[in-house]
């Protein structure tokens, strides 16, 4: 019954506001009852001009936010950002995964006592926790995948975010097994430092450059030091106290870019929920 | 196909939140822009558009089926507009000049028997700015009386005799005229 739409160039007139009234009044009435039309308007505004944000209506409705989700808010997090670092479902199995990843490499780290044994452990121990929590969040683990799809973000970030999560509970944790084994303390706890500064620096750094090179970049580097250092004669020098400090300068550093960062995360212009293996426009 | 809106509803009111998701990616930009034409304050916007999808995954269960889902937004958006504007004391920032095909169902039954369309548009474009706004906020934004007196601003009396005479012209012009 309903064959007639509103064609585009009026359409147009009105969401720039240049329709007169009876014409603006018409639209408006045909826009209740035309799913068409109304999918055209959506065409023609772009999700982040629309005034307020999805992710403020996230955070309401996930509502009554748990204790997690409130530190993080606490703690400068978006409120967005803090629902699907904390949605309260997911954690579990990533939480776990990722803990499992980092307290198996402490195990591991204990065990290797070779020079190559321990530059391989090096080289990944960085890498794992992300490694485990990406995996953690498939369709098949994770209840609420698709709440991350739908969300306006690039999946990367989603990983990162609850990466960062992880490796800051991992921290004490992980400082508390160091001092109970009797582990190669400064390599069974320390590593867990550059990955959350690796971990930190490349959300931040996602706001002004490409994720995933920021990511390739800062593995590349960490690996090359890893195995400078193994040339060197002495694998630890990357776990020195001086590294030590200069990573935790590049967590704040990361913290403050963060902090700074646009939401140039945002799906590029678009709000097109995410699909698994198209993070990358 | 993409599930219709109707389905997405059901599913909200099950707690599903990838359908609010993508009922705000279908809803929002034309409810943000009617909204603005409205009030010409963001932040209003911001906050009525936010509320409302709130109040939509709140009261899901409520929505029964029977008109237009993107009508039963527009309700509880313009409502939202309405009191939030209230609270702020102030008044739409925006006149509303727009408006349209007003009368009640006895009028608009006839209107839409006999007359064209062109002649709607320039009996309604003949009526005052204060009486299209009335007519606006009542017949086609859907208010009561006393909601539309709060957007614009003007005692609920007025709103009546505006309306009143609003039909009366229109229906002079658009009935009684012979086609």
């Amino acid at each position: 019954m309903n064959t007639w739409h509103v064609d585009a160039s009026t359409l147009g007139a009105w969401v720039e506001g240049t329709s007169g009234p009876i014409a603006s009044a018409s639209i408006e009435q045909h826009l209740v009852q035309c799913a068409q039309c109304r999918a055209a308007v959506a065409g023609l505004v772009r999700i982040e001009d629309v005034p307020g944000s999805w992710d403020d209506v996230l955070a309401e409705v996930s509502g009554g936010a748990g204790l997690v989700e409130r530190v993080l808010v606490r703690l400068g997090l978006r409120a967005g950002d803090a629902v699907v670092v904390g949605a309260a479902p997911v954690l579990r199995i990533a939480w776990s995964a990722g803990l499992a990843a980092v307290l198996g490499f402490i195990l591991v780290a204990s065990m290797v006592g070779d020079d190559h044994g321990q530059a391989l452990f090096l080289a990944l121990a960085p890498l794992m926790p992300v490694a485990g929590v990406a995996a953690a969040y498939g369709p098949s683990a994770d209840p609420s995948y698709e709440l991350g799809l739908a969300a306006p973000y690039r999946m990367i970030r989603l990983v990162l975010l609850r990466s960062a999560a992880v490796l800051l509970a991992a921290v004490p944790i992980t400082v508390a097994a160091g001092l109970l084994l009797p582990l190669d303390g400064a390599t069974g706890v320390a590593w867990v430092l550059p990955a959350l500064a690796f971990t930190v620096l490349v959300l931040g750094a996602g706001s002004w450059v490409d994720p995933w090179a920021a990511a390739v970049t800062v593995g590349a580097g960490w690996v090359t030091a890893v195995a400078v250092s193994a040339r060197l004669g002495d694998v630890l020098a990357v776990l020195a106290p001086s590294a030590v400090v200069g990573y935790v300068v590049l967590i704040v550093a990361g913290a403050l870019l963060i902090a700074l960062g646009t939401p140039a995360w945002r799906l590029d212009g678009q709000w097109a929920p995410m699909q698994p293996g198209r993070e990358r426009t | 196909m993409q599930p219709p809106d109707s389905e997405l509803l059901k599913a909200v009111a099950d707690g599903d939140t990838v359908a609010l998701a993508e009922l705000y990616q279908r809803h929002a930009p034309w409810l943000s822009i009617r909204l603005t034409r409205r009030c010409n304050d963001d932040g209003v916007v911001a906050d009525v558009l936010q509320d409302t999808f709130v109040a939509v995954w709140r009261g899901a269960g409520s929505y029964r089926g029977e008109a237009e889902v993107a009508g039963w937004l527009w309700g509880v958006a313009v409502r939202r507009l309405v009191s939030r504007l209230r609270r702020r004391a102030g008044r739409a920032e925006v006149p509303f000049e727009d408006v349209r095909d007003g009368l009640e169902a006895s009028v608009e039954e006839q209107v839409l028997e006999g007359v064209e369309y062109g002649d709607l548009g320039s009996a309604l474009a003949r009526l005052s700015p204060e009486m299209r706004a009335v007519v606006q906020a009542t017949v086609l934004d859907g208010l009561t009386a006393r909601e539309a007196a709060r957007l614009l601003g003007i005692p609920t009396n007025t709103v009546k005799t505006r309306l009143f005479r609003a039909k009366a012209q229109l229906r002079r012009e658009l009935v009684e005229v012979p086609l």
